[in-house]
């Protein structure tokens, strides 16, 4: 519940940045990059105090799961989005359409680079626990990786050149890059709902 | 997803070794405290070099700090 929740809040926040009708006091790729170091010092604390009030704050690995979940939903709203709004036919020289967005998605890489040191220790350790639950998570993403591929490969094969005309290489290439980002994302759910799953039943072992 | 067939007396032991920390075992053992968490929780069964590192914490052999569910 809590991995569909973040999830869906940093979408929400992605496609809130890339909304034409909101009128922010300060270019979205700030505000958004500003948002993600704001909740990466935010979760930092609560993490220490839950190391220091129950002993039950996650590991390095599960930290950086976390991290990656909340900045490849939020990014991936923003490009999905900007790409929607754009239409098959945009233009990398249309200012307005591609290149200010494109701008934005390059500051919230930023951001998601800089919270990602915030939230980061020094000492990272991963053993053999963290080591099967990313082969798990790589299976199946890899899994999803591929479908979706074989998804794109088999529309854009047998769609007619008429209708495919309208679509510009620069529209083609973002659809690439975001079945990359689902697929990164399933990665990540997966990897949380092995971290979780443990999590939960240990509580309740001790409850 | 069921719980691991292998189950262990890991908490029992750090309790006796003079009430070794779940922190403390995973650093003599190499791995994180989550780990260790997850171990003694059941959740999860380790390899065999891991079960070698834990049973010589305590100086026991493996079948004394862990064991098939079914016998137990």
């Amino acid at each position: 519940m809590r991995i569909a929740v973040v999830i869906l809040l940093s979408a929400l926040v992605g496609l809130l940045l890339s909304a034409p009708w909101i009128d922010w006091p300060l270019p979205e790729g700030l505000i958004g990059a500003g948002l993600m170091l704001a909740a990466a010092a935010g979760l930092r604390r609560h993490w220490q105090h839950r190391a220091q009030t129950r002993g039950d704050e996650p590991g390095e690995p599960e930290r950086e799961v976390w991290h990656g979940l909340a900045s490849t939903s939020l990014i991936g709203a923003h490009i999905a989005t900007t790409l929607v709004l754009a239409g098959p036919g945009a233009a990398l020289q249309d200012l307005a359409v591609l290149h200010h967005p494109g701008r934005t998605t390059w500051l919230l890489i930023g951001g998601a680079v800089a919270s990602y040191f915030i939230l980061h220790r020094r000492e990272v350790q991963r053993d053999e626990r963290d080591r099967a639950i990313a082969e798990q998570a790589t299976r199946v993403s890899g899994l999803v990786l591929a479908s979706l591929v074989v998804v794109l490969a088999v529309t854009l094969g047998f769609t007619p050149a008429a209708r495919l005309a309208p679509m510009s290489h620069v529209f083609l290439a973002h659809l690439l890059l975001l079945a990359l980002m689902l697929s990164s994302l399933t990665d990540h759910a997966v990897r949380l709902w092995g971290y979780r799953r443990d999590t939960l039943l240990a509580r309740e072992n001790a409850g | 997803m069921s719980a691991p067939p292998i189950g262990n007396h890991l908490r029992r032991l750090r309790f006796d070794h003079g009430e070794m920390t779940q922190d403390a075992l995973a650093r003599a053992a190499g791995v994180t405290r989550q780990t260790i968490i997850a171990l003694e929780a059941g959740r999860y069964a380790p390899s065999l070099e891991l079960a070698f590192r834990l049973a010589r914490v305590f100086g026991r052999r493996v079948d004394e700090v862990f064991f098939w569910r079914e016998e137990n």
